[in-house]
């Protein structure tokens, strides 16, 4: 079972939270993101993410229809500059500022409802 | 385990109504209702009421609609919220112990239902589709419908029940709705099978003490009931139907015994019916409806006819008085919330004056209104 | 058998209620010295009052060649407007009758105060009527035979019931369907109601019920003085009871592709009304309860079937039942289902959830099953004051054994997972099944592929 987005989304706000973590973190992330080189090919983080699985089909499901237009766009685009073995001009690279985790509440949302179904299905009843 | 009344601080003043009935007090289960005045005729857009009927019981911020369905179902209740042209009801049917329990389910959804984005798509949308496919293949269904529009035109009453998609209705508009009819002012809470001192207190100590202060919802102008006349082409069997409206509170009683006498025997054409009903609205109106169904359109345009004849000679419906008073002592003895009384004394003879039209089929063969 | 059960209800239910004088809905049993018995639970807050008479005899009292006579019975006194129905009008009267497989009941729903009008007029125009002139007869069947007609064309979940019913006991007197047939119905002949009324309609086999708001003491006086029934001798009444019935595991296929759905009801042999399981049964078709798929709630239910179903669509709706009769019952469920290419594993995973009951049912569903079960029942305390039928059935066929709702309550609390285990590992384990399907049911599988799922290798 891989790691839950619940738990990977709290260990990042632990981090933010703390002022030292945070100093050491946030550049290597930064660093990390730019040798990664997704944005250069117009991608957000939120793109990466593997959808072939329940929780994100539902939160893809429940993205608006016009972020979820703009993130088709964004991959067909990535594919096609990866095809063509090339990166794309550099006023089209993703800013930091437009690299939101768009997709990312829906995901949190759909995990938190799968475990609270989880959790309903092997409920215990205590007599009392 | 699951958690009992929370206790909140007391206010002083408590406008809605609370009443409990001890008809059933023997019993071990217990019906809670609140009446939320805010029904298809108060709602600014088509099919609102009906929307926002559908979305109670789903998540709200205090827990989400399967731990809701979950613990209930432990519990041993049942949890149903309807919409009618006046009110919108929210039901709960309990073993008694769980009254508190079931008294902060129903405040929660008055006063905090998250109306989530996706819920709209993935729940209250299809159940609300399927309420409509469902009414739309019963041909009386739509004749009733018809007669309404026929009767109210576009006023409040006139509108349709049902959510059709014709006018668009936003996540926004539904959650403004909630903020208006979901009132102290707004709503009344019956219960059966319960101590009047119990639900009283319970009520007190819920959310429902702390609902949003409003006003009373009413509606800009009295109903203004016309002679119209609407027909629909479908596929299926004919209906002609015919309604009469009740235009004041006196009208009332003299419906309601007309409805007993065309559905019984005393009614020599009673077999042409296919259904008779009345409902009255706020005690002041009320349309009667009757039905004519069949297969074969100039059956149905004969009794149509008949039955409109029948009325405009004039029918002495005295001996049904009785019979009416029983059908409301039994809707009121089936019913969560109270009937009303009847004072049928004055009743007596029945003539035909303003009434309206509906025919749904194959219009073609069913006659007019001028020709009835 | 059913003298005695009555007789000590009536014991029983006068010791515990004689100090709970106020409680309302108390039921009250007494046996006339003519063989009549009359009951009644009493709320004096009920705005009506429900009177009728049960006859311990329905469909199965029937032969294959009276088939549908009660139904007529029935008609007669509650459908249409016949003149029955036109005299209870002008009182202010509503008739109600139905059949059951093994009763009947006849009822009048009155103002309070008009119990003994209702007395009176059921006495008037049913106890003491004999037979029907031909022009009535010839009304009543034709009504009846237009009601069978919409029953077969339109109400196929109820269709497939009388049918599996057909299948299971077959050659047994429940096999009957409660309305008859169309070609039964239609060769009947007046002297058919006229005899089935002469054999069936005596005292010994008749309890009075009344509902709401009528006092038993007052009842008791009205029946004694306006209620006469034909008093048959105790010998010829026993010679008129049923054959035992018996449950063959079988199948009926009623295959029509021009329907919309699949319609299927699949069972097991059941629990009888006086079996110490009967509520055991009951509290496990309660785990399984039931479902409807346009209805939101609905599908959020604590069933663990439900994750398979919805993932798929395989069903529209289905409902679990443990219905019981004098010898023999049925536990099983009925669907509807429109996906008709997933009938087989529809069917396939129902009865993988039924094999968990005899494995690995857990505490939570068995509590989940109570509660509901409890609120059926408790329910169906506030329905019976408006229409006294359903207490005729209570004390006609379960001779009232669980109309204290505390004592019931009580049983019910004390089921255990370990009892659920044993019962389902004695009734439904490795068992016969009997199934009925109507519409488009090409994909129901084999009687032999469904019966092999009622076991597994391993688990």
């Amino acid at each position: 079972m891989p790691q839950s987005f619940t738990s990977i989304a709290k260990v990042g706000e632990y981090i933010l939270k703390s002022p030292a973590l945070s100093k050491i973190c946030v550049p290597v992330a930064q660093k990390y993101v730019n040798l990664a080189g997704y944005r250069k090919l117009g991608l957000t983080f939120n793109d990466l993410i593997a959808e072939e699985n329940p929780i994100v089909q539902t939160a893809l499901s429940r993205l608006p229809e016009d972020e979820s237009y703009a993130r088709n766009y964004r991959i067909i685009r990535a594919h096609q500059t990866e095809l063509t073995h090339h990166l794309l001009s550099k006023n089209e690279w993703v800013k930091a500022k437009d690299d939101v985790p768009y997709l990312m509440p829906y995901i949190l949302e759909a995990e938190a409802a799968a475990k609270e179904k989880e959790e309903l299905d092997n409920l215990e009843v205590v007599k009392k | 385990m699951l958690s009992a009344a929370r206790t909140l601080p007391q206010r002083a003043v408590r406008r809605y109504t609370v009443v409990a009935s001890a008809a059933a007090a023997a019993a071990p289960t217990a019906t809670l209702a609140v009446r939320v005045h805010g029904g298809a005729r108060y709602a600014d857009k088509d099919g609102l009421a009906h929307l926002l009927s559908r979305f109670n019981f789903q998540s709200t911020g205090d827990k989400s609609a399967l731990r809701l369905v979950r613990e209930s179902e432990l519990l041993g209740g049942a949890l149903r919220s309807s919409v009618d042209r006046e009110y919108i009801t929210l039901q709960a049917t309990f073993l008694k112990e769980s009254l508190p329990y079931y008294v902060n389910a129903i405040a929660s959804v008055l006063y905090k239902t998250s109306f989530k984005p996706h819920e709209l798509v993935e729940s209250v949308g299809p159940a609300a589709a399927y309420d409509l496919a469902v009414a739309t293949s019963d041909p009386v269904k739509v004749a009733e419908d018809a007669l309404y529009a026929a009767t109210y035109r576009s006023a409040g009453l006139g509108r349709p029940v049902l959510f059709d998609g014709v006018e668009q209705v936003t996540l926004d508009d539904i959650k403004q709705y909630a903020n208006k009819v979901y009132t102290q002012e707004n709503i009344e809470i019956f219960a059966t099978g319960v101590e009047e001192r119990d639900l009283k207190r319970f009520v007190g100590e819920s959310l429902i003490n702390t609902l949003p202060k409003g006003s009373a919802i009413k509606e800009a102008a009295a109903p203004k009931a016309f002679a119209g006349e609407v027909r629909v082409r479908a596929h299926g069997p004919n209906v002609a139907a015919v309604a009469i409206p009740a235009e004041s509170a006196a009208q009332i009683p003299e419906l309601q015994v007309l409805k007993a006498y065309l559905a019984s025997p005393l009614y020599a054409n009673a077999d042409a019916l296919e259904r008779v009903a009345f409902d009255s609205f706020s005690g002041t109106h009320g349309l009667l409806s009757m039905y004519v169904k069949g297969a074969d359109a100039s059956a149905v345009s004969a009794n149509i006819k008949k039955v409109v004849a029948d009325l405009k000679a004039g029918l002495d419906i005295a001996p049904a008085k009785e019979l009416a008073q029983v059908d409301a002592a039994l809707a009121a003895q089936q019913s969560a919330v109270p009937v009303e009384q009847l004072a049928l004394d004055k009743v007596a003879k029945f003539k035909l004056g303003k009434f309206a039209y509906s025919a749904v089929g194959d219009v073609t063969q069913l006659p007019y209104r001028d020709e009835l | 058998m059913l003298r005695t059960t009555t007789a000590r209800l009536a014991r029983r239910s006068l010791a515990t209620h004689a100090g709970a004088a106020a409680s309302a809905g108390r039921l009250e049993i007494t046996e006339l010295s003519n063989g009549l018995t009359v009951a009644s639970e009493h709320n004096p807050a009920a705005a009506t009052a429900s009177v009728g008479v049960v006859y311990s005899a329905g469909s199965t009292a029937e032969n294959p060649y009276n088939n549908g006579v009660s139904n007529l019975w029935a008609t007669y006194f509650g459908h249409g407007s016949s003149a029955v129905q036109a005299a209870a009008a002008k009182q202010g009267l509503r008739l109600s009758a139905n059949v059951a497989r093994e009763s009947q009941a006849f009822t009048v729903q009155a103002l309070p105060g008009d119990a003994s009008k209702a007395l009176g007029f059921l006495q008037q125009h049913l106890l003491a009527k004999e037979s029907l002139s031909d022009s009535d007869f010839a009304a009543v069947q034709k009504t009846a035979l237009a009601q069978l007609e919409e029953f077969e064309d339109s109400n196929h979940a109820e269709r497939v019931l009388e049918h599996l019913h057909a299948t299971a006991f077959q050659n047994t007197p429940l096999a009957l369907p409660t309305r008859g047939t169309l070609e039964t119905v239609e060769s009947l002949i007046p002297q058919d109601m006229q005899s089935f009324a002469a054999q069936q309609f005596h005292a010994k086999n008749a309890t009075v019920v009344a509902t709401g708001n009528v006092a038993h003491d007052e009842l008791v006086k009205a029946v004694e003085a306006q209620v006469s029934l034909n008093a048959k001798s105790g010998a010829a009444a026993a010679a008129s009871a049923p054959a035992k019935s018996s449950f063959l595991g079988s199948e009926v296929r009623l295959r029509d592709d021009t329907l919309p759905s699949a319609w299927i009801s699949l069972a097991v042999e059941g629990e009888s009304q006086t079996s110490p399981d009967y509520l055991t049964a009951a509290v496990a078709a309660s785990i399984f309860g039931s479902y409807v798929a346009a209805e939101p709630a609905s599908r959020l239910q604590g069933i663990k079937l439900l994750d398979d179903i919805q993932e798929y669509h395989l069903a529209d709706s289905f409902v679990h039942y443990s219905k019981s009769y004098r010898d023999t019952g049925l536990w099983g469920f009925s669907t509807q289902i429109s996906n008709v290419s997933g009938i087989d594993d529809m069917i396939h995973f129902t009865l993988k959830q039924w094999n968990r009951l005899s494995i690995s049912i857990t505490d939570t569903e068995l509590e989940r099953g109570k509660a509901l079960l409890k609120l059926k029942l408790g329910n169906a305390n506030i329905q019976r004051a408006a229409d006294a039928a359903l207490l005729g059935a209570e004390v006609v066929q379960n001779g009232g054994r669980y109309l204290n709702t505390a004592e019931t309550f009580k049983k019910i609390d004390a089921l255990t997972v370990s009892d659920i285990k044993k019962w389902a590992g004695n009734r439904l384990w490795d068992q016969d099944i009997a199934i009925a399907g109507a519409g488009q049911i090409e994909d129901l599988l084999d009687y032999m592929r469904m019966r092999n799922d009622m076991s597994m290798m391993r688990w």
